[in-house]
């Protein structure tokens, strides 16, 4: 974790910058957006405040809420490889070496900006403590569907970034993480809900706001890591043996 | 003569690419069609969250749910184009090539740095998706809203999405010429960028604040790229002058990223990257 967080600093703090901005950029207009929703008086189901602390934890802790591991891209570029000469199990380096590449964005702009908050009149304390084990659980399936998405990328024959479009895709529309399911139509809500990625960022923040019903959040949440880190972990073990690594 | 003999040369060299690139589609049709599938994919996902709100919603601010379709229609078409004239050989994400050192694999070629750039990335097969499903979104976008496709607006429709093509791609070569100076922590600066402007690019900006208006509208290029062209082309009552802001901005942004790509290579020049390893794998 350590040599993660290093190797995200060694050119200096400054080339956090980009990021920051970048997750500035993305937070600043849906927050306008949702202000101006409130304003022209849209039928949303949930408030105002509720839909501003949502975006905003969303924001702050994007890492966690939708994790994405560097094993793709490394197995496109050969990195993944030398994961297997060191004396501990590849899916537990990958693990640590992303969590260690969350702490500087925690450190430097989730917790500034967590603590910016009230100045800012956004409410960011959960509204319920099922919110922390419900992003543990976020977290851990993160982890399993992130190994299957690799394995899809090793059967690709390393098209990393065909596998990354696809990944993204899917998880930027059925995780939650960038509109709350409850107001996208109404249509569609059952099946977002129900489906694997919507135990992802959707879950805890859901509960953050005070609008999950914790049997049934947490229960699915339960369901999708008992069926899917069985499929993770057995489909890596088989799918390593075809790995193929030139170097980018 | 030089000029004739360059624009014949760079139709010749895209029809090479074009022949390479349907040569991939035959040869590995699997691979090409998921290729040509996830570009689709990632569109339309960027696009369906906004519209999906606006859908439940009925419109956002002064904007029915049709304006916001013509719009993401419009930004997907952008999108389409560049994938389909900048995606071969990184030529749309230079960043990558400078921070990889793969640059130096320029030198070399019998062609001038614009002549490779400017054809290199041609894929009018493999990453033709978005244009097909973003023509598509534009066709629904322009029956629903009844508009009345004259000679005229057909031509300012194509000359306002030439033009966000060329902001498009002179933000991405501005920001990439970071990679000269940090090839590790920038190479896939050109990425985060035009992800953060597809992100900012579907937000209807008449709704918002003039204050964050202006910004998406001048430091940050986002609502050039599709909001305000929309704007044009949906209100043809506005005053001509109005047509010529894309035209200068995109002049202008062009005209930065030349120089800070060619002061850059100076740079580069005297320094080199050294990224690889004696087996071939990256630092």
């Amino acid at each position: 974790m350590q040599m993660s967080y290093m190797g995200r600093t060694n050119d200096g703090y400054l080339y956090i910058l980009p990021r920051i901005l970048v997750k500035l950029l993305y937070l600043l207009p849906m927050l306008v957006l949702w202000k101006v929703l409130a304003k022209q008086g849209a039928n949303l189901p949930w408030t105002l405040s509720q839909l501003l602390s949502y975006t905003y934890v969303q924001t702050l802790f994007a890492d966690l809420l939708v994790v994405q591991t560097e094993a793709s891209s490394w197995n496109y570029e050969g990195k993944l490889v030398s994961y297997f000469t060191r004396p501990y199990g590849v899916l537990r380096q990958l693990v640590a070496q992303t969590m260690g590449s969350w702490i500087p964005m925690l450190l430097f702009f989730a917790l500034p900006m967590y603590l910016l908050s009230p100045l800012i009149g956004i409410n960011v304390i959960p509204s319920t403590f099922w919110f922390f084990p419900s992003l543990f659980l976020c977290v851990m399936l993160g982890f399993a569907i992130d190994f299957i998405f690799v394995c899809v990328t090793i059967h690709l024959r390393g098209m990393a970034w065909l596998g990354y479009v696809i990944r993204m895709s899917i998880a930027a529309l059925f995780s939650g993480s960038v509109i709350p399911f409850s107001i996208m139509p109404i249509f569609l809500i059952p099946f977002l809900q129900i489906q694997p990625f919507g135990s992802l960022a959707g879950a805890p923040l859901s509960f953050l706001v005070g609008q999950a019903e914790p049997f049934r959040v947490i229960g699915l949440q339960v369901f999708w890591n008992m069926v899917l880190w069985p499929i993770a972990i057995g489909w890596f073990r088989k799918s390593q043996e075809t790995m193929v690594s030139y170097g980018g | 003569m030089v000029v004739k003999r360059s624009i014949r040369r760079y139709f010749e060299l895209m029809k090479l690419y074009a022949q390479m690139d349907l040569g991939w589609l035959l040869r590995d049709t699997l691979f090409a069609v998921l290729a040509l599938s996830a570009d689709v994919v990632g569109t339309v996902s960027s696009i369906s969250g906004l519209f999906l709100l606006s859908w439940r919603l009925g419109g956002i601010g002064e904007w029915q749910r049709e304006h916001i379709l013509f719009m993401l229609g419009f930004a997907t078409l952008v999108s389409g184009l560049f994938q389909l004239f900048f995606t071969g050989n990184n030529t749309g994400h230079f960043s990558r090539r400078i921070g990889r050192g793969q640059v130096e694999h320029m030198w070399i070629q019998p062609l001038s740095f614009p002549m490779q750039l400017m054809t290199e990335g041609f894929l009018p097969f493999t990453a033709s998706g978005n244009v097909i499903s973003g023509t598509l979104i534009t066709v629904i976008a322009i029956q629903r809203l009844s508009i009345d496709v004259s000679f005229a607006w057909a031509l300012q429709f194509v000359g306002l999405l030439l033009l966000s093509l060329v902001t498009v791609v002179a933000i991405s070569y501005l920001v990439s010429a970071l990679a000269f100076y940090s090839p590790v922590q920038a190479e896939e600066i050109s990425t985060y960028v035009l992800d953060s402007l597809r992100h900012l690019r579907n937000f209807p900006l008449n709704a918002m604040p003039k204050s964050l208006q202006v910004t998406l509208l001048s430091v940050i290029p986002a609502g050039m790229i599709a909001w305000y062209p929309t704007t044009l082309l949906l209100n043809t009552s506005q005053p001509s002058w109005r047509m010529s802001i894309p035209l200068i901005y995109s002049a202008v942004l062009s005209m930065l990223a030349l120089t800070a790509i060619r002061k850059g290579l100076r740079y580069y020049v005297q320094t080199g990257i050294h990224r690889y390893l004696v087996h071939g794998h990256r630092r």
